[in-house]
Parts: structure tokens; C-alpha cells; sequence
């Protein structure tokens, strides 16, 4: 057992624990808990969204598996699937953040309901689209929480996921979206200080000079540099496209919309966090990767490639800064699984419960139902990942593929496109989806490229159906006219809440 | 941006941006990148390197240039 790190992490995670009791506190001797629990009250500035929107993507999967994936896959691949959350995220500032944080609504079903003139269709499809997505996403999330609570104590991999996932989900039960922003905002900082750490080191450890170093690399690994050595052209394109396109409708990166301030907030948050988040894996990906040649063939056989990075960091640091490094990965993996975890109990009872089952329940049963669907799915997906699938990452990059196919479509064009109607929707959401999961399990296509089917048919199909079907109605064309210009109040309390005159928001 | 029946206007820097990005990719998505190299790496790769920094700097000037409505 590692001590130190076991010691570093501990505290760490009691930290996190007492932020949601904090948290839990404040929302309870709150009027707006629905706002706090789900929206962390709309009151983040944009400093504090950077961190936590860098907290939310660098996943464990980015920083921990970075490396190791781009020694095996090359730097094109990942390159262009890196850069796709990036560009993904200045898309999403384009086509949705505006709209999307002057609607003040809660979660994307609640949108696309205000959208799509709560279609009873739209309000079952959406959330089960983003239960099973968000799903298979978590399960990737709490494998790497596995293996590293399974390095730092010596436990097996089992006992890791199910420490774990207890962890994560006590306290995103406890505080909601408040809890995850404040904790996020830590990890995010934690990440940057720890990424920044090893490129340094990296940079003082250098054996020759970096150009030396790298060419070295190249050359002992051919796939590095070449295209097409291990995915094929089209697999680069149709994981840029997965990414690019999948933050404008993954529920726990568009969540951090609806906790800013306002639109230019979110705007800018989501692109300062996207140049922070460049940075460092383009620092991991050129310094750290070299190292990976460094570390003897028979190492990287007996280790999985998601644990490189720490191999490389124990040949540079001892044991309390290891143990800084595996909270700091910790944190990443964290405050992913915590921020989907909070996107599917939303689904759950926001969407469906609060949508569907019991339109009349109040806020306080709304969250109880919160909590135990926090818990329930929490559990079954520890459960799962105990026996995680063989190919882990061709299924989750596939969740989030199959969410774009099904809600790109509805939501992008139901902002921009006027005649864009619950038919056209519903079709887009079907033929996305079910042509999606045709490829992917039909046909032997290369990796990640069934996006490149699958999201044109979708936008085809949602724009021929409305064509031909009924007009949106006047009211739901004025409604989104006034998302396009300035923030909306559905109710005079939230009105009040926010300070502005009955007569300066005149369209409610 | 002049009013479309059918569509909601875009502002006009944002679309500029959103069609820069689209033109940028299919540039280096071109097979006149896969085979030159600069330190043994595709020009592909580096096209998509470049991007890490380009298109967050360009969204955070054209967030920047923005007008916000002071109403919360």
C-alpha cells in the first residue's frame, strides 16, 4: 500500500465530501433549491465556469489514458479527436450557449420540451437518450477511479470501484450541481497545477535536447506520426465530428451553460477553459509521450496504457508529490463522474418523474426522487463497471456518438431553423438513433466514423418532416425569437430573484 | 445579418467563425497533408495541433467584441 498517496488522496475526498454537506446546507435555506440543486443558482462567474468546465471534460480518460492512448493510436488520431471537444466547445458558443442560458431552463429535455411544445414523444425519447449515453460515459469514468484507487492501496480493482463510486455518488446526492460546481473548481485547479508539474519536470528531465528526444521517439515508434498506421482517415474525421458536435447536447458539459452568470459568461468561459485545456494536453502529448520509449517494453506489457503516465511520473517525482499526482487524477475522474452522474439523475427525476410521471410533484419530492435515482443508477453502474465490456472506449466513444445522432439534430436546428417541428424532431431522433446503432453493430466501419452516416441522415430527415408537416406555432416562434435577443423569466418569483422590472421583461 | 423568413439570424462574427472552422478542417482533411512531415509527424496532425490554440483565442475575441444585455 502507498501511504503517503493513500494519506494525500483520503483527505482529498473527505474535503469533497464536506463541500456537499456544505452545499446540501445552503440549498435547504434556499426559495430557489430546484435553480441551486441543477443549476448551482446561475451564479458562476466566468473564472470559476473556466475551472469547472476544464474539470468536467479533462476526464480521467484525457490526462491519465492521454498519453498512453496517442503512444498506441499516433498523434493524428488523437490529435483530431482532442481538438474536436475544443472546437466542439467555441461550436457550442456559437449555436447553443446564447439561447440555451436566456431560456433559464434546467436540463436539455427541459429545452427541447419549452422547444418542441411539450411533445410527450420528446419528453420520454430525450432522457432516455441521455440515461443510456451518460450511462455508458460513467462507466469508462469509474474504471479509471478503479485503477487508481487500486494503485495507491493495493486493493484489487474491485474494491477500487466500489470505494469509489461510493464516494462519488454520497456526495453528488448530498449537494447537487453547487456541490460538483465548488468541487469542480478545486479539481480544475488541482489539474492545471499538476499537469503544468510534470511538463516541467518532463522538460527538466530531459535526456537530450527535445528535438533530439523526439525524433528519437519517432523513430522507435513508427505509427507515432503516420497516417492512416492505425485508424483510418475517415475514423479521424468521425471522431473530430463525434466531439465537435457532442458538447452542444452532452447534458454534463451543457449544464455548465446554465450556471453562468449570463450568455457572454458562458461564452467566454467555454472558450477560456478550451485554451486551458489545450494547452496542457498538447504539453502532455509532445514532452510526456516521448518518455513512454524510456520506460522498457516489458513495463509497458505488464501495465495497462491508461497507467503510463503515472510510470512516467514516479521516474521524475517521490512519494508525496505521487501522491498530489494521483489525487490530481483522481480529481479529474471525480469531477467527470460526478457531473454525469448529477446529467442522468436529472433525466431521471427532472425529465421523466417530474415530466412524465407526477407533473404536479413539488420541488422537495422532485429531489428526493433525485437522490434515490442518484443512488439506484449510481449502484447498478458500479455494478457493470465491476465487469467492465472488453472494448471500454469503442462503447463509450459510441455513447456519445449515438446522443449526437439522436439530439444534434432537434436542437441545433430547433434554435436556428424556424420551421423545425415536433415531427421533424421525433423523426430526427429515431433515424439518428437507429441508423447510428446500425452501423455501429451492423457493418464493420472504422472506428468512430458511423457519426459520418448517421448525423447527416438525422439532419436530412428532421428538415424534409417538418417541411411537409405543421408550422411551429407563433408563440413558440416569439418565445425563441426572445432567447435569440436577452435572458427570459418564466415566473414573476424568478423575476424578482434576479432583479429585473416586470416591465423590462415584457414577453413573459 | 439580413432576416431570413425561415431561419434566425446569426451575428455575423460568429458566422464567419463558425465557417472558418468548417473550411480550416476540410483543408487539412485533404490528402495534400498526409504525407508531408515536419519532425517525422504528418502535416495533418500539426493542422489539428495548430487548432488547440486557434479556434479558443479567436472564440474568446469574438465573445470579447460582444455586447452583453447588463440584465442578469
Amino acid at each position: 500500500m502507498k501511504y503517503t498517496e493513500l494519506s494525500i488522496i483520503i483527505l482529498y475526498v473527505m474535503f469533497c465530501i464536506i463541500l456537499g454537506i456544505w452545499a446540501q446546507r445552503k440549498i435547504s435555506s434556499s426559495n430557489a433549491e430546484m435553480a441551486n440543486y441543477y443549476a448551482a443558482g446561475r451564479n458562476i462567474g466566468t473564472v470559476a465556469n473556466s475551472l469547472a468546465i476544464l474539470a468536467a471534460l479533462g476526464s480521467g480518460g484525457s490526462f491519465m489514458a492521454g498519453p498512453g492512448t496517442v503512444w498506441q493510436l499516433g498523434i493524428p488520431f488523437l490529435s483530431w479527436m482532442t481538438v474536436g471537444s475544443i472546437v466542439g466547445f467555441a461550436l457550442a458558443s456559437i449555436l447553443v450557449a446564447k439561447p440555451l442560458r436566456n431560456s433559464r431552463k434546467v436540463t436539455v429535455t427541459e429545452f427541447l420540451n419549452d422547444r418542441y411544445s411539450d411533445s410527450k414523444a420528446i419528453k420520454i425519447a430525450v432522457p432516455i437518450v441521455i440515461i443510456m449515453g451518460s450511462g455508458m460515459y460513467l462507466m469508462s469514468q469509474m474504471k479509471a477511479g478503479g485503477l487508481i484507487t487500486s494503485y495507491v492501496t493495493g486493493l484489487s480493482y474491485e474494491w477500487g470501484v466500489v470505494i469509489i463510486a461510493l464516494v462519488f455518488i454520497l456526495y453528488v446526492s448530498m449537494g447537487g450541481m453547487l456541490a460538483v460546481t465548488w468541487t469542480n473548481l478545486l479539481q480544475g485547479l488541482l489539474m492545471i497545477i499538476i499537469v503544468l508539474s510534470l511538463i516541467i519536470a518532463g522538460i527538466i528531465h530531459l535526456p537530450v535536447s527535445w528535438i533530439d528526444f523526439f525524433n528519437q521517439a519517432t523513430t522507435q515508434n513508427q505509427r507515432l506520426g503516420n497516417v492512416g498506421a492505425t485508424v483510418p482517415v475517415a475514423g479521424y474525421l468521425g471522431a473530430f465530428v463525434t466531439w465537435a458536435t457532442a458538447v452542444s447536447i452532452t447534458p454534463h458539459l451543457v449544464m455548465r451553460i446554465f450556471t453562468s452568470t449570463n450568455s457572454k459568461s458562458a461564452k467566454l468561459s467555454l472558450n477560456i477553459s478550451m485554451l486551458i485545456y489545450g494547452i496542457l494536453m498538447l504539453g502532455l502529448v509532445f514532452l510526456l509521450v516521448p518518455f513512454i520509449g524510456t520506460l522498457g517494453e516489458s513495463l509497458l506489457q505488464n501495465n495497462p496504457s491508461d497507467m503510463w503516465l503515472l510510470l512516467i511520473a514516479e521516474t521524475f517525482f517521490g512519494p508525496i508529490i505521487m501522491g498530489i499526482i494521483a489525487a490530481g487524477i483522481m480529481a479529474a475522474v471525480m469531477s467527470s463522474t460526478d457531473s454525469l452522474l448529477l446529467a442522468i439523475s436529472s433525466a431521471i427525476a427532472y425529465d421523466l418523474y417530474k415530466g412524465v410521471v407526477n407533473t404536479e410533484a413539488d420541488q422537495q419530492k422532485t429531489l428526493k426522487v433525485s437522490m434515490i435515482a442518484t443512488w439506484f443508477i449510481g449502484l447498478v453502474i458500479m455494478l457493470l463497471t465491476l465487469n467492465p465490456p472488453q472494448y471500454l472506449v469503442v462503447l463509450y466513444t459510441g455513447a456519445v456518438g449515438f446522443m449526437v445522432a439522436c439530439l444534434f439534430s432537434p436542437m441545433v436546428l430547433g434554435i436556428w431553423w424556424k420551421k423545425a417541428n415536433v415531427s421533424g424532431a421525433v423523426s430526427g431522433i429515431i433515424v439518428g438513433g437507429v441508423s447510428f446503432l446500425i452501423a455501429f453493430f451492423l457493418f464493420e466501419m472504422p472506428y468512430n466514423s458511423e457519426i459520418l452516416v448517421s448525423l447527416p441522415l438525422s439532419l436530412v430527415v428532421t428538415m424534409v418532416v417538418s417541411n411537409f408537416t405543421e408550422k411551429p406555432s407563433e408563440e413558440t416562434l416569439l418565445k425563441l425569437e426572445m432567447y435569440h435577443k436577452k435572458e427570459t423569466y418564466n415566473t414573476s418569483n424568478e423575476r424578482a430573484a434576479s432583479g429585473v422590472s416586470e416591465k423590462a421583461n415584457s414577453f413573459n | 445579418m439580413k432576416e431570413s423568413r425561415n431561419w434566425f439570424p446569426m451575428p455575423k462574427k460568429d458566422a464567419i467563425f463558425f465557417i472558418a472552422i468548417v473550411l480550416y478542417v476540410l483543408l487539412f482533411f485533404l490528402p495534400w497533408t498526409y504525407e508531408i512531415k515536419l519532425l517525422d509527424i504528418s502535416l495533418v496532425a500539426w493542422g489539428g495541433s495548430l487548432l488547440f490554440f486557434l479556434t479558443p483565442i479567436t472564440g474568446i475575441l469574438v465573445a470579447l467584441s460582444e455586447r452583453q444585455d447588463k440584465r442578469k
